[in-house]
């Protein structure tokens, strides 16, 4: 029984963090988890290391980090934060 | 300490120099202020001697900041398209959510590196703070976040100007970081808007501490250049005639002094305009260029007025060695058009200039910058030894007035007309009241204006 499956969009997500600092590590694990728990096959997670991609803080407009990136369902929507609190997270992805 | 210009004449005599090499700049100004304006000029400066900037503008897209200065003297989309100037516009998504106030600023501190690296930027802007303050201001961390980003950019060896709106208030953690800081006001008084800046402080290095009025002209930000020391302006031997020939007689034979002040005051309708109009012919008949500011009547005005009493100025005009402005003191931005004088001037370098008269200005204004901005001006055309006549207007009997004695001390010669009635009629008189360095007739002489202009008569009258 999945009740999930199925039952809302599909969340095409991109986490943006620079280096593998402790912040960085939390946020990834935090929203990896959501995502596992709360979309299971609804979602792809791209994590993006701005040290490794300078680049894309440019094009992507990237102030400040961590920022999750949804792209869709659109219109997009940024949330910004440590992303350790998952009742905020899924208010600002508005997961339901 | 090492400057590097702000590519505003005025700003880097008011900053001893300019800005400090390597360091960080903030500059703080409400909306319409001039601070973009300073803060692309300075790139801009820094773009015409090769050196690469960085514009990260928070507010405006690339079009949008082109298209605003695209009427400037300065071309920033051709030094967009040589790659001498990068401008990099951050968006901010309106669709934002904050989770918490745990995020740093890093997302752009890599942004800026990439772009250094990528640019070999030596200056950078960023503009401003307080689009980036609204955005995200709302933790109390967040200014450490914007001193941690000074601090950063200080480390990278750029020479930084950052702007900040009056919301941060100007005593916020980040003005405290920077090395040098300039408030930019603009205010209205008396139904006048008028522009100011102060440098508010500059570590390590002296600077002036005034305040000082400034415009935002096609040239850009034209503030005031700075008396250099009134006392100091080299005084030229070199005579000048006045062009009334038993005047230069009351001078020795010779005239005035060139590059010297020459004030000539007395009530309305004594000839003032027409000793400036002779004045002015002169110059002009030797070949030499001259300029005649106007503030109460119309450049068709003086010229009619002057050609009935044998000056015909118009073929001067035609030449190209003199030009007449007319200027409305009661017109919008009064300080604005007293710097456009400055400006203007610089551009003809005029041997001699009129200024008639002086006095329409401050008569109706308590504001004691629009004097100083005055004696700015008779300053500075001493500075660059263009002999003045400024036309003083009275309204009395008595002379000058004791607050006028700021702009009397820069006063070589004094000329007084006045209005003479008896029972039978009404005559003129002129004498000298004072012309330092040099032996003066010290009589008072009646003189007629004819249809040849200015005859001085040397014999008392009845």
């Amino acid at each position: 029984m999945n009740k999930k499956l199925g039952a809302g969009p599909f969340y095409h997500l991109e986490l943006y963090v620079s280096g593998d600092s402790f912040v960085s590590q939390r946020a990834v694990e935090s929203v990896q988890a959501l995502c596992e728990e709360e979309l299971e096959d609804r979602y792809d997670l791209t994590i993006i290391d701005l040290q490794k991609e300078p680049e894309k803080a440019v094009s992507e407009n990237i102030v400040v980090v961590p920022t999750l990136y949804r792209r869709s369902p659109e219109p997009g929507r940024q949330v910004i934060g440590d992303l350790q609190n998952r009742e905020r997270l899924k208010r600002g992805l508005e997961i339901t | 300490m090492e400057k590097v210009t702000t590519g505003i004449k005025g700003l880097d005599n008011i900053l001893h120099g300019g800005l400090p090499k390597s360091e960080a700049t903030y500059v703080i100004g409400n909306a319409g202020s001039g601070k973009t304006m300073l803060a692309l000029q300075f790139l801009y400066a820094g773009a015409s001697q090769n050196e690469n900037g960085l514009m990260v503008s928070f507010e405006e897209t690339q079009k949008d900041l082109l298209d605003d200065y695209a009427n400037m003297d300065m071309d920033l989309a051709s030094m967009v398209d040589s790659g001498l100037l990068t401008i990099d516009y951050v968006f901010f998504e309106e669709n934002t959510y904050t989770e918490s106030e745990h995020f740093s600023l890093d997302g752009l501190l890599i942004r800026l590196d990439y772009l250094l690296n990528k640019t070999g930027a030596k200056r950078i802007v960023l503009d401003s703070f307080k689009a980036l303050f609204e955005r995200f201001g709302g933790p109390v961390n967040f200014r450490m976040e914007l001193s941690r980003l000074i601090k950063w950019l200080k480390e990278k060896g750029v020479t930084t100007v950052i702007t900040g709106g009056e919301s941060e208030g100007t005593l916020g953690v980040e003005a405290y970081v920077a090395d040098c800081v300039i408030l930019l006001d603009q205010r209205v008084m008396g139904q006048l808007s008028t522009r100011r800046m102060r440098v508010h402080k500059y570590r390590g290095t002296s600077h002036e501490t005034d305040e000082f009025p400034f415009i935002l002209s096609k040239a850009g930000f034209v503030v005031t250049p700075i008396n250099t020391s009134n006392l100091d302006h080299k005084a030229l031997d070199t005579r000048i005639s006045t062009g009334i020939e038993s005047l230069d007689t009351m001078f020795g034979g010779k005239g005035f002094f060139k590059g010297s002040s020459i004030l000539v005051s007395g009530q309305a309708g004594c000839g003032k305009s027409s000793m400036a109009a002779s004045f002015i012919h002169e110059v002009c008949s030797n070949g030499q260029k001259a300029m005649m500011f106007q503030f109460e009547e119309s450049r068709q005005q003086i010229i009619r007025n002057m050609s009935s009493i044998g000056l015909d100025l118009e073929p001067f005009i035609d030449q190209g060695l003199l030009e007449i402005h007319s200027v409305r003191p009661t017109n919008f931005g009064l300080e604005g058009h007293l710097l456009n004088m400055i400006h203007a001037v610089d551009r003809f370098e005029p041997t001699a200039v009129t200024l008639d008269p002086i006095t329409s200005f401050w008569n109706k204004d308590e504001d004691y910058g629009i004097k100083s901005l005055m004696t700015r001006i008779i300053d500075h055309l001493k500075s660059k030894q263009i002999t003045g006549m400024f036309l003083h207007l009275m309204h009395g009997e008595n002379t000058f007035e004791a607050e006028d004695t700021l702009i009397s001390s820069l006063i070589d010669t004094w000329v007084a007309l006045r209005n003479r009635e008896t029972d039978a009629s009404r005559y003129r008189e002129l004498y000298i009241v004072k012309s330092r360095g040099m032996a003066h007739d010290h009589s008072i002489h009646t003189f007629k204006i004819t249809d040849n202009g200015f005859a001085i008569d040397r014999k008392d009258y009845e």
